[in-house]
């Protein structure tokens, strides 16, 4: 059965070097910035530590946040409705736009409508959903998945969207100004804005307290598509649960900061009701989300609130590439829940990782990203869904590891391995990390080796 | 509400009981504060933003202003009662119409000094679609509206009282394309904020 092979898919991109370079260096630059702003206020850590337990707190109550949210959002004349699955979810849209009589549907970003592969269902059906965001627009007429949680086509280059807009929307192919692909994007919005018989987003934050949604954008899209048309439909994932209206600033404050190195995002939009003329509707969405609540040591996932972080500091992800993952979610939050969707297809994800921490330190809410890898990877093992070439890997360090005169033998050993291989080999297709890499000049003596002599010297020194 | 849809959320909801983890506790959230001069912070961070600043010493000053320095010739949706637009305030029952808005105006109703934001409703936009649609947007701000942060901000609002209530940060803006920022993507293209 067919698994998704991040390294192979990875490798592609490593090897387009214009497209990898630029990549990275937006990621970089987003995570540098990331670290000034969180630096400029002194309570950062203590509100990342309060945001956790608060997502904690929720999530230990969240039937009965689930129910004060609904009776609040129904007070607030909102339709809600309740969906177990994808399918589900998008059954119910589906309805709610044909008895709207609806063609034309304007959108904003939503991770949980690409989880559902919502807009291909509703396209199948007749009806035109536009992405709305520039980013999400571009992989749309791509036809590809986005590849960054809020920057959705960040793996493209200028001449990409260039050449995909004149081929789409009949704008100068040899204009590829950002500037200029950004007033075309707008120009041909504008059309759809005008005829949208429904509007649809996520959500950031939902508030039980007030039965309402915070949708935190910055082009403007979302919020066009909420107070434009007469129908507005918002899918929220269960996991998004707030308790209190005094809860959204701590979030809203960490959420852009963590994400692009911005105090908050342009506009910080809050829903609670539709306007006069208006319908508004509010899909509660589960789709696997109760299950992983009920698995202890893997909870704490559904704290995340989707900032991206995570994916702008991971080594691996910023020189790979988004679309490697061939997943709705990519980098370090991609690679720890999307074996929970199948864990056959993703079962190499956790392997894209190399153990550097940084995920874990630069969480808003402090998901235990790093132990959460290692958690899957023991899954893997037991059930039998790892490389061969990573059990071999671990059976033989297992080994190794057993006792302290094995380990210091098999040190001795891989120090000769490397004197002594002929470079051809070392170098060659056989050994993976030489792939991108040449071995280092072995040193003479192994470090437990070198630790002793010194130890020895030390002492006779202290003896005199 | 049909029974299928019923069934499912018992289901959830029973999923969630069954499964939920031991109780942790709520703390609260301090009002943590922005510690800068309220004028000064707002101001720096609205312009860093793309946003415009204008300081007045009063509200007939900045109305003034508005008259000198916006053009009659455009299409102007003005939601203050000491300032005529060109656009009566009842044309758009149907929002989509206000796609032909060049200009909006309106009162905000607070302003945080720690992001420069603005906090607007769908009752002091009128029609919120015109000051989304617009090219520049207008926001009128009283001085004595400044809060420092936005823990201090949310304390003051009451989020049930507007179907729509919105912090706007300077003018949209997108940084899609290689993370080139422009300011001006599909909502406003331009905001300025009258202080007075
Ligand atoms: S896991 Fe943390 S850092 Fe990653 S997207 Fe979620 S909230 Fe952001």
């Amino acid at each position: 059965m067919k698994q998704i092979d991040q390294v192979a898919n990875g490798a592609k991109f490593i090897a387009d070097t214009p497209h990898r370079e630029s990549h990275d260096k937006c990621l970089w630059a987003a995570r540098i910035r990331r670290d000034k702003v969180a630096q400029q206020i002194p309570e950062w850590e203590e509100m990342r530590l309060l945001a956790s337990e608060i997502k904690k707190h929720t999530l230990s109550h969240l039937d009965y946040y689930l129910d004060e949210f609904e009776k609040n959002a129904i007070a607030n004349g909102i339709h809600v409705h309740w969906a177990k699955d994808a399918q589900e979810h998008n059954e119910l849209i589906y309805e709610i736009f044909k008895s709207h009589n609806v063609k034309t549907v304007t959108k904003g970003k939503s991770m949980l409508m690409d989880e559902c592969e919502m807009r291909e269902y509703m396209t199948e059906r007749g009806i035109d959903i536009f992405e709305a965001d520039l980013g999400e627009r571009i992989q749309q007429l791509s036809n590809e998945r986005a590849s960054h949680i809020v920057m959705p086509a960040i793996h493209k280059l200028r001449g990409d969207v260039s050449r995909l807009f004149a081929d789409h929307m009949n704008s100068d192919p040899d204009n590829d100004d950002p500037h200029y692909l950004n007033s075309v994007m707008r120009a041909d919005m504008r059309k759809n804005y005008i005829k949208a018989d429904a509007g649809m987003s996520g959500a950031n934050f939902a508030i039980a307290e007030t039965g309402g949604i915070v949708v935190c954008t910055n082009e403007g899209n979302a919020d066009i598509s909420a107070n434009v048309p007469p129908l507005y439909v918002v899918s929220v994932g269960i996991e998004k649960l707030i308790p209190r209206a005094s809860d959204v600033p701590l979030f809203v404050r960490l959420l852009s900061r963590s994400a692009l190195g911005f105090h908050v995002t342009q506009y910080t939009s809050h829903y609670h009701g539709p306007r006069e003329g208006q319908e508004m509707h509010i899909v509660i969405v589960d789709n696997g989300r109760s299950e992983r609540l009920a698995t202890p040591e893997y909870w704490e996932v559904l704290k995340c609130i989707r900032c991206s972080a995570c994916l702008n500091t991971c080594p691996v992800y910023r020189r790979s590439g988004g679309l490697s993952y061939d997943a709705t979610y990519m980098g370090p939050i991609g690679i720890v829940l999307e074996p929970s969707y199948d864990l056959h297809l993703y079962a190499q994800l956790p392997y894209s990782c190399t153990h550097c921490g940084s995920c874990g330190n630069v969480c808003p809410v402090q998901v235990p990203l790093p132990s959460l890898i290692f958690r899957w990877r023991n899954i893997l093992v037991d059930k039998k869904e790892d490389l061969l070439v990573h059990r071999f890997q671990m059976d033989a360090a297992a080994i190794a590891l057993k006792n302290e005169f094995r380990l210091s033998w098999a040190e001795k050993f891989a120090l000769s391995a490397l004197k002594n291989t002929p470079s051809r080999i070392l170098n060659s297709k056989l050994n993976d990390w030489a792939v991108n890499h040449t071995n280092p000049v072995p040193p003479e003596e192994t470090f437990r080796e070198f630790y002793k002599k010194q130890e020895k010297q030390n002492k006779s020194k202290l003896d005199q | 509400m049909d029974n299928n849809l019923n069934n499912s959320r018992e289901l959830i909801l029973n999923k969630i009981r069954n499964g939920k983890p031991q109780h942790v506790a709520l703390p609260d959230v301090p009002l943590y504060a922005y510690k800068g001069n309220l004028i000064e912070g707002f101001r720096t961070h609205l312009t860093e933003f793309d946003g415009k600043f204008q300081e007045f010493g009063n509200r007939s000053e900045a109305i003034k202003w508005l008259q000198s320095e916006l053009d009659p010739g455009k299409k102007i949706f003005s939601n203050i009662p000491d300032f005529q637009g060109t656009i009566a305030t009842d044309s758009f029952k149907d929002p989509h119409l206000a796609h032909v808005v060049d200009i909006c105006v309106a009162e905000g109703v607070l302003g945080v000094a720690e992001t420069g934001s603005v906090w607007v409703n769908d009752e002091v936009l009128g029609v919120s679609a015109a000051a989304l649609f617009s090219t520049d947007l207008y926001l009128l701000l009283d001085r004595s509206k400044l809060v420092d942060g936005l823990h201090a901000g949310y304390k003051s609002l009451n989020l049930r009282h507007h179907q729509y209530g919105a912090f706007y940060t300077g003018p949209s803006a997108t940084a899609d394309i290689e993370a080139v920022h422009i300011t001006g993507a599909q909502g406003e293209i331009s905001l300025t904020v009258l202080l007075y």
